[in-house]
């Protein structure tokens, strides 16, 4: 018989290999081979060494080296303060169960400017405003329902008034029905409360597309997996109490979330998000979207916005994750109709200080098949509904944002600070190419 | 002896199926409309939150109570307080839990021992001696079985690393003390209200 390996004989392969084998195996050979041997009656069990066992000490120690991060609060001093704001809380109570004032005070700062390619003037985003000031207050009564009301005072006069004056009842332990003037629920920054933001202000393509507040009536389910709601809005939009216009829109959500361990032993929550609209009323809906810049001049190349932007249907899809320190919001949006668009944000999070100092950055694109097609602000005046700060149109739209926020009092008192890169290209030409480098500023006090 | 403890078992938990909110908040110096009672225990200022009665999946009914030791002028530490009793009005068990520090913390539900079975009289003199030092009250076994438990947990929560988010004013002020005997106590004074027990803390 030949060698299986040249110039190693076929015996001395076989007596390497068993000898391998046999080092590898004999521990467990061996305590097999005893645990027979007891079973067999041939040795007793207390004469049989034991391995050692695994130092639970240093297994200790690496379970600990993963600590997740915690929901919940340390205790802080200004909780006393804080807690003025519940006026009245008694859950066995029949009737009244909460009773609470509610308010959102936002600052907001920018310095930077525009630059438009050849041609245009530098626009100048140097501004502060008082971009939320509102209050409100909040009551629980009959053990399953809840109402709302809340007065905005900032922005112009077709911004502040009543910002939302809603009411849920809670059906069954998981169904609920919410009507009244009320925000309808789409995309991940346009559905988080301002307070929560984790950038100074929503991105370009949500402020574009997103719906008004405006009269509805929803109906839906939270379990611990799956959320579902359904609801019709009035297509009418008025700053104080909307009235039922036209035929409105329909909207739909759906999402699915989920809690488990992370590879390394840490929380891992993820939650997935599908948000339908469908606007009955096309072209000739003020509440889709919310502005009408219409007859207005860009601010870079002043080009003529001939009609404002219009949309029959809105989509929007996207995941947040939630690992530890780590957070992650991917969201992917598309509208159509006159008007098509759509976009992605990117929002990395990630606590330096848990509870006390995150970085958070963006990556925005959005994107328009049509000359001007993205219609948007910059700076304090990125939202076109707000108020008349200047507009600048586009067909693609990048935006790089990076920042710090501090926590001084929770997610309650917080300062943020960020700088923001925007390229804005427009294949109209003529130099409207516009790049923009801006520095925000910001503080968020709400209770 | 069987008959005798599961009368007083029975008496005992009657009471606490037929709760008097009312006559509870007396004892913690009455509620106030934030639907908390405010007191002081031995130099402790404590907080107990009106009781919440529910039913579970075995149709038991859980009086669930919310004791806050202030363990300075701006925080509090939480633990919640569970008595179940069983439809006809039997104890199930007392419970207490809570998060000191982010660190969960349950004792589980603490039965009262069962009553012992009726053994034929013994001759050994030896084990008649020591069946007469065994403890008659379940409800004194039970309570004490429970603080044992929590004693324990909540020693080795206050030392386990703190896993929750601190704000910049939280982490300049430190966290909050854990006083596990003061904490004990508020316990201990609102369980044995809850079971009948009675006495007026100092306002």
């Amino acid at each position: 018989m030949k060698p299986m390996i040249p110039g190693i004989p076929l015996p001395s392969l076989r007596r390497t290999l068993l000898s391998c084998c046999a080092l590898i195996l004999t521990p467990a050979l061996l305590q097999a081979n005893e645990a027979l041997d007891v079973l067999e009656g041939k040795k007793n069990a207390t004469d049989v060494p034991l391995p050692p066992a695994p130092d639970d000490g240093k297994a200790a120690d690496a379970a600990e080296e993963v600590i997740p991060l915690s929901d919940e609060w340390a205790a802080s001093p200004l909780d006393p303060v804080w807690s003025k704001a519940v006026l009245f809380d008694d859950p066995s109570n029949p009737y009244v169960q909460q009773l609470a004032i509610s308010g959102l005070f936002h600052w907001s700062g920018a310095w930077g400017h525009a630059s438009p390619e050849a041609g245009s003037p530098e626009v100048d985003l140097d501004g502060t405003r008082t971009r939320r000031a509102r209050l409100g207050a909040r009551l629980r009564a009959f053990r399953n329902t809840e109402i709302e009301a809340v007065a905005e005072f900032a922005g112009d006069s077709n911004f502040n008034g009543i910002e939302r004056l809603k009411g849920t009842t809670r059906i069954f332990d998981n169904a609920y029905v919410s009507y009244g003037k009320m925000k309808p629920r789409f995309s991940i920054e346009y559905s988080t409360e301002p307070q929560d933001l984790l950038v100074p202000e929503r991105s370009f393509l949500v402020n574009m597309v997103a719906p008004a507040s405006t009269l509805g009536i929803m109906i839906g389910q939270d379990t611990p997996t799956w959320d579902w709601g359904l609801g019709l809005f009035s297509g009418d939009n008025d700053s104080n109490i909307p009235s039922i216009q036209g035929n409105g829109f329909l909207v739909a959500n759906l999402a699915y979330e989920e809690a488990g361990k992370s590879s390394k032993g840490g929380g891992l929550r993820t939650r997935w998000h599908a948000d339908y609209i469908y606007n009955f009323d096309d072209n000739n809906n003020p509440a889709i979207p919310r502005y009408d810049v219409a007859g207005r001049r860009s601010a870079n190349g002043n080009q003529l916005i001939k009609n404002n932007p219009a949309f029959r249907h809105l989509f929007s899809t996207g995941v947040e994750i939630e690992q530890g320190k780590f957070s992650f919001a991917g969201d992917f949006i598309v509208a159509s109709g006159d008007t098509d668009a759509w976009g992605v944000s990117l929002t990395p999070s990630y606590w330096l200080l848990p509870g006390t100092l995150q970085v958070v950055g963006r990556y925005h694109f959005a994107d328009s098949d049509q000359k001007g097609g993205l219609v948007g602000g910059m700076g304090v005046g990125s939202d076109p509904y707000f108020d008349s700060s200047p507009v600048f149109v586009g067909d693609e739209y990048h935006s790089f944002y990076f920042g710090t926020n501090l926590h001084v009092y929770k997610d309650e008192l917080t300062i943020t600070n960020g700088i923001e890169h925007v390229l804005l290209k427009d294949d109209a030409g003529s130099g409207f190419d516009t790049d923009a480098w801006i520095w925000h500023s910001g503080a968020r006090l709400s209770f | 002896m069987k008959l005798l403890l599961c009368l007083f078992l029975a008496a005992t938990l009657a009471q606490a199926s037929a709760f008097d909110e009312a006559a509870f908040g007396v004892h913690l110096n009455g509620w106030h409309r934030d639907g908390s009672a405010r007191y002081s225990l031995n130099g402790s200022n404590y907080r107990t939150l009106k009781p919440i009665k529910t039913t579970d999946t075995n149709g038991n009914t859980v009086l669930r109570v919310t004791v806050l030791h202030a363990a300075n002028s701006w925080a509090e530490v939480p633990f919640d307080l569970e008595v179940t009793t069983a439809p006809d009005g039997t104890l199930q068990g007392t419970r207490i839990s809570g998060s000191p520090r982010g660190q969960k913390l349950d004792t589980g539900l603490i039965s009262p021992p069962s009553p012992p079975e009726a053994a034929a009289p013994s001759k050994d003199p030896a084990s008649a001696a020591t069946e007469k030092a065994r403890p008659s009250d379940p409800i004194s076994e039970m309570k004490s079985a429970l603080f044992a438990s929590f004693d324990s947990k909540i020693a080795t929560a206050a030392e386990t690393k703190d896993t929750r988010k601190r704000d910049l004013l939280a982490r300049i002020a430190g966290p909050e003390p854990i006083d596990a005997t003061a904490i004990s106590a508020g316990l201990r004074y609102n369980l044995d209200l809850l079971l009948g027990g009675s006495a007026m803390p100092s306002k």
